[in-house]
């Protein structure tokens, strides 16, 4: 858990969507294990274009992302990759950016027609497909109240404490901010999982080219019976989704399999989302983002959360966990032509933090400094 | 950066005014006085802390609890009876208490690019950002060893040092200094 705090228009935002984008990056090159096609524009078409960040992109711009996995540096305009000794080893996530200006959503309907970012676009497309997984009612945190889809009409219903329904469109800003990115996280924290999606074509046919790759690569070429029926057990998997057949074969055969299924079936989400608080009253802050500190700490699905605040609600949940298993990030300006710096707060400081009641946002100086 | 959290300053000017006369430190910055008393109340009940506040505003709850040891014309010291607490109120407010102890020692605040009025003054304390603004920082350069805002700093170089050991009497003495007066 990654939580981002700084004054505003220092960039929180901005180092947000590069997180997104780079992990995005990652995962396609994982998946297609072609890092030259896949970083080829992707800086230009994936970035700058989709998050429509236009005025931003700098001559002198240098980026260095690194896991694990790979190393990804855009430095003179230029994408370069270097894989690391866990290539192998990527378990598939589903990346969502969840941006500030979410709440649109519960007054536009026709969202599809809007002109705006394809970043907004998808957040839209997320949010479509998990309100139309809801038709049973779902408790919002414990407001007392429930959402669910309403598929005759297309609509939206929240139910109220006293029983009465009401359109998302015509409830409080708070639920308007609140319902969407309630369902929209609990979709990806367990929806997604228990919803029939149809792979595409295009979906299929890369798996199926991954594992071929895999193949190559992992067994290299070693082809005896055992293996080719093996293979076809795994493509098995590749053309139903089934994900709970059993490969049998030699040990190499078994991690091949799983490193497929690693690789195509999704079990982790990596949630990138800009101030949670929206409109909320604080005690609802803190429910959710306890709420989404369960999510990231769940030990099976391993989600990833990522967040920028202005909230020092936000900031203190963080603040009094027992565990150190997030980092706070403080931002500050280090000049007056728009330049900023990040520092990650030490232990001490979070402990300094929480034992002096220090409130981060108006002493954020005094931790990067 | 150096700091001491157990400095607890109110607006962003006074945070200035104090990381300045500690050398530049950082402290904790609590937005309004009732963060600060709350802050010392709550989370540093046990512990050595100086709060510092303006007293323009409705006196919080705590410092009731705290007895007057000493003061001057624009500032006062209270002190805990049962904690390790001091609270230092300025008088009337630290703009107030800047342009008088500016005029007393013939500094023009508009050399720092800063206005002499109180009202184009509080103009400018209340922005966000005041807390690190250069203009003040230079301002409170000349004029932290003269009056009242040597007596300020004096004492809270004092409490600092001494913290659980301060003594009551030294803080009396420090204010009773005839050039602050």
């Amino acid at each position: 858990m990654n939580v981002l705090v700084g004054p505003q228009s220092i960039g929180k935002s901005c180092v947000l969507k590069i997180a997104a984008f780079f992990s995005w990056l990652e995962k396609r090159i994982e998946l297609t294990q072609d890092p030259v096609g896949v970083t080829k524009n992707a800086y230009k078409t994936h970035f700058i274009e989709y998050y429509g960040l236009y005025d931003y992109d700098q001559k002198d711009t240098y980026i260095r992302y690194e896991t694990t996995l790979m190393v990804i540096e855009y430095k003179s305009q230029t994408m370069s990759t270097e894989w690391k000794k866990d290539r192998w080893n990527y378990h598939r996530s589903r990346i969502s950016y969840i941006p500030s200006e979410r709440n649109l959503i519960a007054t536009i309907s026709n969202w599809t027609k809007v002109d705006v970012n394809d970043s907004l676009l998808e957040y839209f497309s997320g949010w479509d497909e998990a309100r139309k997984s809801r038709r049973k009612g779902l408790d919002i945190l414990s407001t007392g109240v429930q959402y669910s889809y309403k598929k005759e009409n297309d609509s939206d219903v929240v139910r109220l404490k006293n029983g009465k329904n009401l359109l998302l469109s015509e409830t409080s800003s708070g639920f308007q901010s609140l319902v969407p990115l309630y369902v929209h996280l609990s979709y990806l924290r367990s929806g997604q999982y228990y919803t029939n999606r149809k792979s595409s074509y295009a979906s299929k046919a890369e798996n199926e080219r991954l594992l071929h790759l895999l193949i190559d690569k992992l067994v290299q070429g070693n082809l005896d019976k055992e293996v080719i029926e093996s293979i076809a057990q795994l493509q098995y998997v590749v053309e139903y989704g089934d994900k709970r057949k059993t490969v049998v074969g030699s040990a190499e055969m078994q991690k091949l399999a799983q490193t497929y299924r690693n690789f195509v079936n999704t079990k982790r989400s990596d949630i990138f989302l800009e101030e949670p608080e929206n409109n909320l009253f604080p005690p609802t802050q803190v429910q959710l983002i306890e709420w989404l500190i369960e999510m990231s700490t769940d030990r099976f699905r391993r989600n990833s959360l990522f967040l920028a605040t202005h909230s020092p609600y936000v900031v203190n949940c963080f603040l009094e966990r027992p565990e150190r298993d997030y980092k706070l990030f403080i931002a500050a300006p280090v000049d007056d032509k728009g330049m900023s710096v990040i520092r990650a707060a030490s232990d001490d400081d979070l402990q300094q933090m929480y034992d002096y009641g220090v409130d981060v946002f108006f002493n954020y100086e005094t931790f990067v400094g | 950066m150096k700091k001491d959290l157990c400095v607890i300053p109110e607006c962003y000017v006074d945070t200035n005014l104090i990381s300045c006369l500690l050398g530049g430190i950082g402290v904790n910055h609590q937005k309004g006085c009732t963060r600060v008393t709350g802050v010392m109340e709550k989370r540093l009940a046990d512990r050595f802390a100086i709060g510092v506040i303006d007293a323009d505003k409705v006196t919080p709850g705590y410092l009731a609890k705290l007895r007057k040891v000493a003061g001057l014309q624009h500032l006062c010291v209270y002190k805990s009876d049962i904690r390790p607490h001091y609270i230092i109120t300025i008088h009337k407010a630290v703009e107030d208490f800047i342009l008088d102890e500016a005029h007393k020692a013939g500094v023009s605040l508009s050399t720092y690019g800063l206005p002499d009025t109180l009202d184009a003054l509080k103009k400018q304390t209340k922005k966000v950002g005041s807390d690190k603004d250069s203009r003040f920082k230079a301002l409170f350069g000349k004029l932290e060893d003269v009056g009242e805002v040597a007596a300020l700093k004096e004492l809270l170089m004092y409490l600092r040092s001494e913290g659980y050991l301060a003594q009551e009497e030294q803080v009396v003495s420090i204010l009773a200094g005839e050039d602050y007066v």
